[in-house]
């Protein structure tokens, strides 16, 4: 190595090294505009085919994204207004039995010894009632402040939900002009190289995120479809069934915590109502979510998410961590995602770039 | 009233697109497209400047689509080995208003030869993921580019089948000669 090429690797190193310190330093602070633009990204791959859709009905592109942008929100606003009486249902009757002589944590109680009286051991732990009721009393003591920062957190919510509409609708509507100022930077030398890749893995994301989303709406469905059959043959007087197949589609996109995460709400339901024969509908309602389960591991995800986008329980459990320390349960929902993307974008430079060498 | 460099500089830029919608016009594959379709053509397309001695692609290199030239010189260059020995062929020079590996629209086949730049060179390149893209976004107008490169490589088997017939035809004479 020269004495110049040497000057030159330390130079770049240093730039290195500072680079990449300086961005760690300002990270933190660039934390939630980073989320939001990811956000942004996941948001315009999983539209992009639909606003093309559209387009291809001779309507302009800027007119097709606005369109496309309306139907989103008219929908979160049905969403939203279907979704929030029911929440504030549910939140009333559990304030009511809240505050009338502990009645949320008798039920609970006598639904557990009920179950434990069905089953052979103890199976369930006896102080789990307590415990309830502890953590009811915390909860009592610290509503107001919880509820002033649900207050905060949903002003929050709403402006980086605009953000991420508003980034949006330019991700769409500029795509091909964002895509050649970026392939500008490029060198000639790697710009075909580049161009390639990048169309691959646009494409291969485009279909992994519709492929996560249809699976999550399929397991919502089928979630409301068995809960619906157990209610009306068995009387069993599930509550809010829409509200915990939203979920339950939801928390599908956490892996391994997702299923067991989206049968929790109707159990408690269940418990809650106290049906005649509990057992018997708490088996069948876990019933319906391990056939929702066996549904969607075997005829849904394999052909809508695709094998390519697979990635190692090891790797899912990290990434969950790491998601989870990040932004907590929505972290934990896009950490898979991301983490699919990052795997796509690898898997086609790796077996892509070699094919360009001399 | 716009001042004169102003108006200078639009004249310039207008003459500049016209010149990019006169080189789409005249590629084969681009044929029969109205007015509006070429604009979508344009907006489509990769405007790049190569050096003197930059490759614009390079033989074996999976192939992505096609270039206009809209300024300059490009000679086809196929290495070749005879034994250990590397020798390269010039196939062609190609100058404005040519074009090269239209066929790489349809498929990643390696390239068969490596494209040199022989001076400053301007280049239009249009690529199988907007051809893609335009197929999803305007059918029409994918529609008709790939009915013309269908018709491009019609043109291209015919001639193909008519030199292979004429060569086992002349075979034929050779060995009836011999006999």
């Amino acid at each position: 190595m020269s004495m110049s090429e040497n000057q030159r690797f330390i130079i770049r190193l240093i730039l290195f090294i500072v680079l990449t310190a300086g961005f760690i330093l300002i990270l933190p602070k660039l934390q939630t505009i980073i989320t939001l633009i990811v956000i942004s990204i996941l948001m315009f791959t999983l539209l992009d085919p639909f606003v093309d859709k559209l387009e291809s009905f001779n309507i302009p592109r800027a007119v097709s994204t606005l369109l496309m942008i309306l139907i989103i929100l008219l929908l979160i606003a049905l969403g939203v207004s279907r979704i929030v009486p029911l929440v504030e249902n549910a939140a009333q009757q559990i304030s009511q039995s809240f505050s009338s002589d502990n009645t949320f944590s008798n039920k609970i109680e006598s639904g557990i010894d009920y179950l434990n009286s069905k089953l052979p051991l103890n199976a369930i732990t006896t102080d789990l009632p307590e415990k309830i009721n502890e953590l009811l009393n915390t909860l009592r003591q610290k509503l107001p402040g919880v509820l002033m920062g649900f207050g905060r957190g949903l002003i929050n919510a709403l402006s980086g939900f605009f953000f991420v509409l508003f980034i949006t609708f330019f991700f769409l509507k500029d795509e091909r002009a964002i895509k050649k100022g970026i392939i500008r930077l490029v060198p000639n030398k790697h710009f075909e190289m580049s161009l390639n890749i990048m169309d691959k893995i646009q494409r291969q994301l485009s279909a992994y995120l519709q492929g996560l989303s249809l699976a999550a709406t399929s397991v919502g469905v089928t979630s409301i479809i068995g809960l619906f059959i157990v209610n009306t043959f068995f009387d069993a007087g599930i509550n809010y069934i829409v509200l915990i197949g939203i979920w339950a589609g939801f928390a599908n996109l956490i892996p391994y915590i997702g299923p067991t995460a989206g049968a929790i709400p109707a159990i408690l339901s269940v418990l809650m109502s106290q049906p005649p024969n509990t057992m018997l509908i708490v088996v069948l309602v876990i019933g319906v979510f391990v056939f929702v389960q066996f549904l969607d591991n075997t005829f849904v995800s394999p052909y809508l998410v695709g094998k390519s986008v697979e990635l190692h329980p090891l790797i899912v459990f990290i990434v969950l961590i790491i998601g989870g320390n990040l932004m907590g349960l929505l972290g934990m929902m896009f950490a898979v995602p991301v983490a699919g993307i990052i795997k796509v974008a690898f898997h086609e430079i790796v077996t892509n770039a070699p094919k360009y060498r001399s | 009233m716009a001042s004169p460099l102003w108006t200078q500089i639009r004249k310039k830029e207008k003459s500049h697109d016209e010149l990019i919608k006169e080189a789409i016009k005249n590629v084969n594959i681009f044929r029969n497209l109205s007015d509006k379709e070429i604009s979508e053509v344009k907006n489509a397309v990769y405007n790049r400047t190569y050096k003197k001695g930059d490759y614009i692609f390079k033989q074996d290199h999976p192939g992505n689509g096609m270039y206009i030239i809209l300024t300059g010189t490009v000679q086809i260059i196929q290495e070749k080995f005879i034994g250990e020995e590397k020798t390269e062929e010039i196939l062609a020079t190609l100058h404005s208003g040519d074009f090269l590996g239209e066929l790489s629209l349809l498929d990643e086949a390696p390239r068969s030869a490596s494209a040199l730049c022989t001076e400053l060179t301007e280049t239009m390149g249009f690529f199988r993921g907007d051809l893609l893209d335009m197929v999803n976004r305007k059918p029409v107008l994918g529609s008709k580019i790939i009915l013309n490169i269908a018709r491009v490589l019609g043109e291209r088997l015919r001639i193909t089948n008519q030199m292979l017939s004429e060569l086992q035809e002349k075979e034929k004479e050779k060995n009836n000669e011999h006999e």
